[in-house]
């Protein structure tokens, strides 16, 4: 009994330090890829290229209510990870409507070249679930956006 | 102009991080107290509906429980590991996969996204609703094909 109790004890506070030093260690994961994505979009900004690029993707965008800045959020999210995107959104001014709609778009389709070989083991092809969640993506921002419109929001 | 950028830069994507940090750690923490008290083995017995209402076998509440809170990678871990024991058919297991394909680690992601500016009130229904109608829709493609096809071996419908 009283062999058993220090373990367990300790295990107690255990899960808390190791989720805290699990949040560390991600955030810095984090911080490896929101600063330098941060730092490129910014200089971009600033140099005006963003403009550029909104202008390319800006007709594209139109279906799903976003400003065409709003493709290199879209872009980093398919093809990176939800991190850079998210550096990505926090460098932008979009409003809440447009942000909410990326994100849903994001969440849906994302990190497509690490989590598709993932899904392999569930038994879906790599292609068939980037369709899936690809696809899934434009419609989801494409209805979202109709929702808002029909609200007004 | 390069102070500027770089102030700027600096500025911005520590305040993202802050925020991350802020919401990551009780997470983590609530994942690992999750872990310890195994509360996922727990909660899946609870969460009977959730696969029931997919028109999948109740023994997959527990990798899509997995994939919801944990993400995509535990999930697909607690997938291969029933697949190797055959506790799940192809079904579900392909089931499982699109569900988790489209809506995984809804606790993590939507808050993030949420730091960012994002509404969760939308985000968060939205998504699991989606998710819910596709692997539905996915359900019945997967039944019509086996149907078509005539396949008459060990496949299964979705038990009760």
């Amino acid at each position: 009994m009283e062999n058993a109790s220090p373990p367990s004890n300790n295990n107690i506070l255990a899960p808390a330090w190791k989720g805290t030093l699990k949040a560390l260690r991600t955030a810095l994961l984090l911080a490896k890829i929101i600063i330098p994505v941060t730092f490129v979009l910014v200089t971009l900004d600033k140099l005006g290229w963003l403009v550029a690029v909104a202008a390319l993707f800006g007709p594209m965008l139109k279906i799903f209510g976003l400003p065409g800045e709003a493709a290199l959020p879209l872009l980093l999210g398919f093809f990176v990870n939800i991190y850079a995107s998210l550096g990505a959104i926090a460098v932008l001014s979009l409003s809440a409507r447009e942000i909410t709609i990326t994100a849903l778009m994001i969440l849906t389709c994302h990190s497509l070249l690490m989590e598709s070989p993932i899904l392999k083991f569930t038994g879906l092809r790599p292609v068939s679930s980037v369709l899936l969640r690809m696809g899934g993506a434009f419609f989801f921002g494409f209805l979202l956006n109709l929702v808002y419109l029909a609200i007004g929001g | 102009m390069v102070i500027i950028i770089l102030s700027d830069a600096l500025l911005k994507s520590l305040t993202t991080i802050f925020y991350f940090v802020l919401i990551l750690i009780p997470i983590m923490v609530a994942v690992e107290y999750a872990n310890h008290f195994q509360l996922l083995e727990k909660w899946a017995s609870f969460l009977g509906w959730l696969p029931r209402s997919l028109n999948m076998s109740p023994q997959a509440a527990f990798p899509l429980l997995v994939g919801l809170f944990l993400g995509v990678f535990y999930g697909a871990a607690v997938i291969i590991e029933y697949t190797r024991q055959g506790t799940l058919n192809k079904r579900d297991i392909m089931l499982s996969g699109v569900f988790l394909a489209i809506n995984h680690s809804i606790i993590e992601d939507n808050l993030l996204m949420a730091a960012v500016g994002a509404n969760l009130l939308i985000l968060f229904p939205i998504r699991f609703i989606m998710a819910f109608l596709v692997t539905r829709a996915a359900g019945y493609y997967y039944d019509s094909k086996i149907a078509h096809q005539m396949v008459g071996d060990t496949e299964p419908k979705a038990a009760d």
